[in-house]
């Protein structure tokens, strides 16, 4: 029979990496932190997304990373401002144009028919779209960029 | 003599046709209107002297772009120059001085592509000021569409430099 040496409870020497007193409480209190701030984060993030849809809505303007660009979506497109085929229209034929080189596109506008303006947006990625904007529908206080625009065809023409 | 009495009209025709757009990039690139007229003058005595048969008129403008694009390049690396011209000061002139076909809002945006080092500033004044596609200008180039897409993009953010910080 062997003989066990036998410690008694105070003796015996703990495990380096155990649990210590106080520990689990400590964890508790930095996950609910953790959970707490990610859950903030989250509202933070929505709060934001909700932001720029509503600006999106309002201007056709979609803010990319920290330089604006005009993306006129289909979404954003409104009762005034519709998608149309693209003309290819040069400068020369346009009767008013944008060069907005800091913000990556240029606009050209052109009177079509009587109260509709076609414009022609062409972005720096390749990208070429024509939106067809009855001036009927278009309000003087608009902040939907290719309506604005359109306005303001309509007006360098008169 | 008929042959030549063709061929002249042949080169008015062509004069007629692009020395102002000729004249508006070597412009954008010299910023002075003697030597720009001196590089369009320069490019059609080119391309009178190249007797190569020019496949169409897209191959033919692109030509006569890049020939005066290169033209400007050549002037302005050489020493002489370099050592008699004052390019900044001369900016808010030379974006006046132009001369291009429509009227532009803002000519702050102009002064900063013409203040912008060579590789971005053919890219970004033929893009957005000529309206040339990306596809002509790789053509007119002579580079890969890719290179011109992020020569925009940082021709860009260099003009947002300058528009801010009023350097590149």
């Amino acid at each position: 029979m062997d003989i066990q040496e036998v410690r008694s409870k105070n003796n015996i020497t703990g495990y380096q990496n155990g649990r210590k007193s106080g520990q689990t409480e400590r964890f508790q209190e930095s996950l609910i932190q953790n959970l707490k701030y990610q859950d903030q984060g989250r509202e933070d993030i929505v709060r934001e997304e909700m932001r720029m849809r509503k600006r999106e809505e309002q201007t056709g303007v979609n803010v990319i990373g920290p330089y604006a660009e005009i993306r006129v979506a289909l979404s954003t497109l409104t009762e005034a401002a519709r998608a149309a085929e693209v003309r290819n229209m040069s400068y020369e034929e346009s009767d008013h144009i944008e060069i907005a080189v800091a913000d990556g596109y240029t606009l050209k506008g052109k009177i079509a028919e009587e109260e509709q303006v076609y414009v022609e947006a062409k972005y720096e990625d390749g990208r070429v779209e024509a939106y067809q904007v009855d001036m009927t529908k278009v309000s003087e206080q608009t902040e939907h960029k290719i309506e604005k625009f359109a306005l303001e065809t309509m007006s360098s023409v008169c | 003599m008929e042959q030549k009495l063709v061929k002249e009209q042949r080169w008015n025709d062509l004069a007629q046709e692009y020395q102002t757009m000729l004249y508006r990039i070597a412009f954008s690139n010299m910023k002075n209107r003697a030597d720009a007229e001196d590089v369009v003058q320069e490019t059609f005595l080119r391309y009178m002297k190249d007797e190569k048969p020019i496949q169409n008129k897209e191959h033919e403008k692109a030509w006569l772009i890049r020939t005066a694009i290169n033209i400007c390049i050549d002037i302005l690396k050489s020493s002489w120059y370099r050592k008699t011209t004052a390019w900044n000061e001369m900016l808010p002139i030379a974006a006046q001085n132009i001369y291009l076909p429509y009227q532009i809002k803002d000519d702050k945006m102009l002064e900063a592509v013409l203040a912008l080092p060579v590789h971005y500033r053919n890219p970004i004044y033929l893009f957005y000021y000529e309206d040339y596609s990306i596809h002509e200008i790789a053509g007119i180039l002579n580079e890969k569409e890719a290179t011109i897409k992020t020569r925009l993009r940082r021709g860009r953010e260099e003009v947002k430099k300058i528009l801010t910080e009023g350097r590149p």
